[in-house]
C-alpha cells in the first residue's frame, strides 16, 4: 500500500497546477533547435538512403547489360556494309611506283544508312622491277583468282596476294558490355491530389496543432535527356574499341508519364514509363599487310614447244592496308522507372536524393553493326537479323542515384 | 500552437526537476523537440497535456541518469519530522515551493518529484532512476526532512511574530 506524507500532501496540492513563464526567447530558442537536429537527423538519413543504394546499385548495374552474340551467323556473312580499302603498288614501265586503289563489293541494296571510308596508308616501296620479257605459252604460276580481287588480272607480270600477320587477331566472340553510366535529367509536370484529412480534434485543441497531412498522390507528364556512356570490356579489344562509340556520351531524348505519392516526411515513391531514342555510332579500324608476290620471266628458252630454261625473279610487295567499318545503332528504349526519394524544403525550393531501379526494353532499329566474323576472327560490319540484335541488347535493369528537385 | 498552450505548466515541472533556470531551459527545449518529433505518434488516446508532461518528466529523468549519481548526504538524517501547518501554504508562494524542491540535492529532488508528485512508487524509481528500491525510499525520507526543514525555517518568523502580539 501506498505510503501518504503530509509533506508529500502540502507539495502535491502546492505544485500539480503550478505555472511558471518562461523566458520569452525560450521559444525561439526551441524552435530553431528543433529544425537544426531535425535537418541533421534527414540528412543522416539521407546519406544512410544513397550509400544503400550505391551498394545495390552498383552490383545490379555490373551484371546487367551483358551482351551476348556477337559472333556472326552463317546466314549473315555475306552481308556487309563495309569494304576493303587500300593500295597496293607496282611499277609501271617507266619505272614510277603507281597506287591503285582496290575495290570490293559494294553496299547492298537493302543496306542502311552507314557511311563507309576507305584509305591506303602506307606502301612499302617494291624492288627494282627487272626487265620483262615476252611470255609465250607460258603456263599460270601463282594464284590469279586473288589477283584480279586486286585488280591486277591483266597485268603483264604474274602474282599472287597473301595477307600476313593482321595486326588484330580475334579469338572470342562474347563482349560484356560493363557498366552504363548515364547522366539522366527529367522534367515532370506534376499535378497533386490532396485527400481530405480527418477532422478530430481533442478538448479544444486545433487540428493542426498535431494532426499532420497524410501526403499526396501526383500524377504527370515527363520529359528527359539523358547521356550514356557504356564502357564495353573484355572479349577482343578491336570489338570492345568499336563499340565505345569513339568513346563520346550518347545523347538521348524521351517521354512518358509518371505518378507517385509524397508523404509527409519528404518520402516521395513513384514509377512510370517512358519512351526514348538514342543512336550510337561506331567506327572500327583495322590494320593489316599483305603481300603481293610477282613472278616475272626474265628469260625463256622453248624448243619444240618444250620448255628448256626459264629465268624468273619473283618480286615480293608489301601493302599496309587499313580497313574501316562504321554505322549506327539507333535504338528505342521502353523504361519502366521506381524510384524514391527524400525531399526536403529548402527555402522555397524542394529538394533532396533520389534512387531506384529502371527496367529496360531495348529496341534496335539499325543498319549495320560491328561483329566478329568467325570465318577469319575479324570485326566486320554487318546487318543482324531482329533475333541477334535482341540478343545484343537484352532486357536489362539499372540502378539509378541521384538528385531530385522541385519548384514551388 | 502547441507551445504556446503548454509552455508555461511544462516550465513549472522542468523547474520542479532542475536546480536552477538554465537548467530548466535545457530540459524544456530538450523536452519539447521532443514532443515535436514524436507528434506523430500521439494517438490521441487521453489527454494531450498529460502525454507532453510524461515527455517533460522523461527527459528530466534522462537528463538525470546522465549526470554521475551520487550519494549525497546532508546530514539531515536526524531532523525531526513535524506535521505541515495548513497555513504554510498560504504564506509560502509558489515560487518559494518551487525553490524549495530546486534546492533539494539532485537525487532528494529527483525521488521526491517522483514520487510525491509524479506518483510512481518506488519500484517503478527505482527503474527510472537506475537505482535500488531501498535507495529511492531512503531518499524520499531525507528530502521529506530536509523539506521539511526548509518549510520550518520560512514560517517560523511568522508564527514569532504572532506571539508577541
Amino acid at each position: 500500500m501506498r505510503e501518504t506524507h503530509h509533506i508529500d500532501e502540502f507539495f502535491r496540492r502546492a505544485l500539480t497546477s503550478a505555472a511558471a513563464e518562461p523566458p520569452r526567447e525560450l521559444g525561439a530558442s526551441i524552435l530553431a533547435a528543433h529544425r537544426k537536429r531535425r535537418r541533421a537527423l534527414l540528412w543522416r538519413r539521407r546519406s544512410l538512403v544513397a550509400l544503400l543504394a550505391l551498394l545495390i546499385g552498383l552490383p545490379i548495374a555490373t551484371w546487367s547489360h551483358r551482351e551476348t552474340g556477337n559472333a556472326i551467323g552463317d546466314s549473315g556473312r555475306r552481308s556487309t556494309n563495309e569494304r576493303a580499302g587500300g593500295g597496293t603498288s607496282h611499277h609501271g614501265s617507266d619505272g614510277t611506283p603507281m597506287v591503285t586503289r582496290s575495290v570490293d563489293a559494294g553496299q547492298p541494296s537493302d543496306a542502311p544508312t552507314g557511311q563507309v571510308t576507305t584509305e591506303a596508308l602506307n606502301q612499302t616501296p617494291a624492288p627494282a622491277t627487272p626487265p620483262a620479257c615476252t611470255m609465250n605459252g607460258l603456263s599460270a604460276i601463282g594464284s590469279t583468282s586473288e589477283t584480279e580481287a586486286l585488280g591486277f588480272g591483266d597485268q603483264s607480270t604474274l602474282g599472287s596476294t597473301r595477307e600476313t600477320s593482321p595486326t588484330s587477331t580475334i579469338d572470342r566472340s562474347d563482349v560484356d558490355s560493363g557498366m552504363e553510366r548515364a547522366v539522366p535529367l527529367a522534367l515532370i509536370a506534376r499535378r497533386s491530389f490532396t485527400p481530405t484529412a480527418p477532422q478530430v480534434g481533442v478538448g479544444g485543441l486545433r487540428t493542426e496543432d498535431y494532426h499532420k497531412p497524410r501526403g499526396q498522390w501526383w500524377v504527370g507528364p515527363s520529359l528527359s535527356v539523358q547521356w550514356r556512356e557504356q564502357n564495353w570490356k573484355g572479349g577482343p579489344n578491336e570489338l570492345v574499341h568499336a563499340l565505345e562509340g569513339n568513346g563520346k556520351p550518347i545523347a538521348a531524348a524521351g517521354m512518358g508519364i509518371a505518378a507517385g505519392r509524397r508523404w509527409p516526411s519528404g518520402l516521395g515513391l513513384w514509377g512510370g514509363i517512358e519512351f526514348e531514342r538514342s543512336q550510337q555510332a561506331f567506327r572500327h579500324t583495322q590494320r593489316y599487310e599483305r603481300a603481293q608476290e610477282q613472278v616475272v620471266v626474265n628469260q625463256l628458252v622453248t624448243l619444240n614447244a618444250s620448255i628448256v630454261f626459264v629465268d624468273a625473279d619473283t618480286i615480293i610487295t608489301m601493302t599496309q592496308q587499313e580497313r574501316v567499318s562504321e554505322g549506327a545503332d539507333h535504338r528505342v528504349h521502353l523504361r519502366l522507372p521506381v524510384e524514391f526519394a527524400w525531399q526536403q524544403r529548402i527555402g522555397r525550393f524542394v529538394l533532396g536524393p533520389r534512387a531506384g531501379a529502371v527496367l529496360e526494353y531495348t529496341q534496335v532499329r539499325a543498319t549495320s553493326s560491328l561483329a566478329i566474323d568467325p570465318a577469319d576472327g575479324l570485326v566486320r560490319a554487318t546487318n543482324l537479323s531482329p533475333e541477334q540484335l535482341n540478343q545484343r541488347y537484352p532486357l536489362n535493369m539499372s540502378a539509378l542515384v541521384g538528385l531530385i528537385g522541385l519548384l514551388p | 500552437m502547441l507551445y504556446a498552450r503548454y509552455a508555461r505548466r511544462m516550465y513549472a515541472v522542468c523547474l520542479r526537476y532542475a536546480r536552477h533556470e538554465l537548467e530548466a531551459q535545457d530540459l524544456m527545449q530538450e523536452g519539447f523537440i521532443r514532443v515535436f518529433s514524436k507528434l506523430g505518434d500521439f494517438r490521441l488516446e487521453g489527454s494531450l497535456e498529460g502525454w507532453v508532461r510524461r515527455i517533460m518528466v522523461h527527459t528530466a529523468i534522462n537528463h538525470y541518469r546522465k549526470k554521475s549519481f551520487q550519494m549525497e548526504r546532508f546530514g539531515f538524517d536526524q531532523l525531526p519530522e513535524e506535521p505541515v501547518e495548513a497555513a504554510a501554504l498560504d504564506v509560502l508562494s509558489a515560487e518559494e515551493i518551487t525553490g524549495m524542491v530546486a534546492a533539494l540535492p539532485d537525487g532528494y529532488r529527483m525521488v521526491f518529484n517522483l514520487f510525491a508528485i509524479e506518483g510512481f512508487d518506488h519500484a517503478e524509481i527505482a527503474t527510472l532512476i537506475g537505482c535500488g528500491e531501498s535507495t529511492s525510499r531512503s531518499q524520499l525520507a531525507k528530502a521529506r526532512r530536509m523539506l521539511q526543514a526548509m518549510i520550518h525555517k520560512k514560517t517560523t518568523p511568522v508564527h514569532a511574530g504572532d506571539a508577541s502580539h
